[in-house]
């Protein structure tokens, strides 16, 4: 299964050259852009921290295909918009099982109809240090084009890993918390 | 925020369709149980907020265009494609 070959189909068209084709998207960063209906997500909950949009649109940064990453453009707020990627290229072992009432939520009925994305985080200025969010993937059914954020409890995985080779795998957190908080998500097992 | 004092196997309702029954007390550990539609998603408070906390950052952190492209000369060539023409 290749990811990308769901979201190469978009075609990304300035206001000028408008088909009429496509659906209509307004994103702060990238003005107007045609979409097919085949990039459109639309999330079952909210992306937590962001309940005011649902649906959302991927759109790939570089339209030539130079690039793996795409905007997760909200379609409900036009300034709202991720970076997101296959994590497969960056992290071939990734492993992950999808927790069952996400999959009956979502109607997954066959591993085809899934799309794994993660969202990223690029530092301003040091795209080098470029982190992975690789304990909370959107998984979509690309099929029903339905779509969550699905928590990997138990996976080990964390918030922050780096996607390009660094001297640790997980970025330290940012905040002052750093000495007690390392970011990952405590086991769903109770003692 | 409302505070009920329960009994073991006793439980509460949320609405209409979601149920929280203490399942035992061992020490000071609750286990709780919690029956909901898939639709509602359930997560121990930490968690959920550390997810909130990393997605914040990278929404709002979402990076200049300058950084994307800098970001692709970092990674390992990839093969370019025709952008996809309409059928």
């Amino acid at each position: 299964m290749d990811n990308q070959e769901h979201v190469t189909q978009t075609t990304y068209q300035s206001d000028d050259a408008a088909q009429g084709s496509g659906v209509r998207v307004l994103s702060e960063r990238l003005g107007v852009v045609y979409a097919d209906e085949g990039d459109l997500v639309e999330m079952s909950t909210p992306i937590p921290g962001f309940p005011a949009s649902l649906r959302y649109c991927l759109i790939p940064t570089d339209e030539a295909g130079g690039s793996p990453f795409l905007w997760l453009q909200s379609m409900d707020e036009p300034s709202l918009a991720f970076i997101a990627v296959a994590p497969f290229e960056f992290f071939p072992e990734y492993d992950i099982e999808l927790p069952r009432p996400d999959q009956e939520e979502l109607d997954i009925q066959s591993v085809e109809d899934v799309l794994v994305l993660t969202l990223v985080t690029i530092p301003p200025g040091k795209p080098e240090d470029v982190t992975a969010n690789l304990v909370a993937p959107v998984v979509v059914n690309t099929r029903t084009r339905r779509g969550r954020q699905v928590i990997l409890y138990d996976s080990g995985y964390t918030t922050r890993h780096y996607l390009l080779p660094h001297e640790e795998d997980v970025a330290a957190q940012p905040s002052a918390d750093a000495e007690h908080d390392t970011g990952e998500c405590p086991p769903a097992g109770d003692t | 925020m409302l505070v009920l004092t329960r009994r073991v196997d006793e439980s509460i309702m949320i609405g209409d369709d979601i149920r929280v029954t203490v399942v035992a007390v061992k020490g000071d550990h609750v286990r709780i149980g919690v029956e909901a539609p898939k639709r509602v998603t359930i997560h121990r408070l930490e968690v959920y907020e550390e997810i909130k906390r990393a997605n914040l950052e990278a929404a709002t952190g979402a990076p200049a265009l300058t950084d994307l492209d800098q970001l692709a000369t970092l990674l390992p060539a990839r093969p370019k494609r025709e952008p996809a023409s309409d059928s």
